[in-house]
């Protein structure tokens, strides 16, 4: 998979429409979900091989830099396997044990490095699971700015996403309540449609590798 | 547990789970703002396109 130029490539796919991997993702679409997850995946990753030490910023930041690229790079992702987060762990883990080793290579002799081996992996912590379901939730609010009326997503972004009574919203946009409720209902219905599409259906269900 | 908001979408939800719907939205929403907002996030960015590029030039 060739690496994209920049991240102003936010329409390119990354994957041909013709391929069978059922996450379509862009270069913006990857970072919008991915970062916070990645962060989370890389700070527990580190906690675990190193008794509990917290993690410097900084050599996170690079980490996850690093896998990114390495995503692109090696196009090794097979969705019939199981799911993206799950191998995105499977190269952070890699990448943590691999800068542990830099840092500290006789204090590290034992950790398990490479990909393969699964048993130097730690399980999936609760801020990560946390962190990715509402990186998850945040794109799919951005799928359906994209796909409603701006007038529908404005209301729906006051009462449900601001937290703005629906009379106060009604006020300020001049409608009666009616046209709030009656909205809303239908911006929720077509929320729901879109969350049952395979894409993300497939990150919330399939098991884990 | 699954999320309610993956329920199929004939499928009715309760005025509970409406609730915990429009709570984990609301969450997302704002974290996502902050997110975009956070030096680490733009660090990460330019970190990657600065490789990106030095990978296109090998």
């Amino acid at each position: 998979m060739p690496l994209p130029d920049t991240s102003l490539s936010l329409l390119s796919r990354l994957r041909d429409e013709g391929d069978h991997t059922g996450w379509q993702v862009s270069w913006k679409r990857f970072h919008e979900l991915y970062h916070g997850p990645l962060m989370a995946m890389a700070a527990g990753i580190y906690r675990h091989h190193t008794g509990g030490a917290v993690p410097p910023q900084e050599a996170l930041e690079d980490v996850v830099a690093t896998v990114v690229v390495d995503f692109f790079k090696r196009d090794r992702f097979d969705p019939e396997r199981g799911r993206l987060r799950t191998y995105l762990r499977v190269l952070t883990n890699a990448r943590i044990v691999d800068m542990l080793r830099k840092e500290r290579p006789l204090a590290h002799d034992s950790i398990d490095a490479g990909e393969e081996l699964a048993e130097s992996l730690p399980a999936e912590s609760p801020e990560e699971e946390r962190s990715f379901q509402q990186a998850l939730l945040a794109t799919l609010i951005e799928d359906l700015r994209e796909q409603i009326p701006l007038r529908q997503f404005e209301i729906f972004e006051m009462v449900k996403l601001k937290g703005i009574s629906p009379d106060a919203a009604a006020s300020e946009l001049g409608v009666n309540r009616g046209v709030i409720d009656n909205t809303i209902y239908k911006v929720m219905l077509r929320l729901r449609e879109i969350a049952s599409t395979p894409e993300y259906e497939e990150e919330y269900e399939k098991p884990s590798f | 547990m699954k999320n309610p908001l993956f329920k199929r979408p004939e499928e009715k939800l309760s005025a509970r789970e409406e609730e915990e719907i429009t709570q984990e939205l609301a969450d997302a929403y704002r974290q996502n703002e902050l997110g975009e907002k956070r030096p680490e996030f733009r660090r990460i960015v330019e970190n990657v396109e600065k490789r990106i590029k030095q990978e296109n030039n090998k």
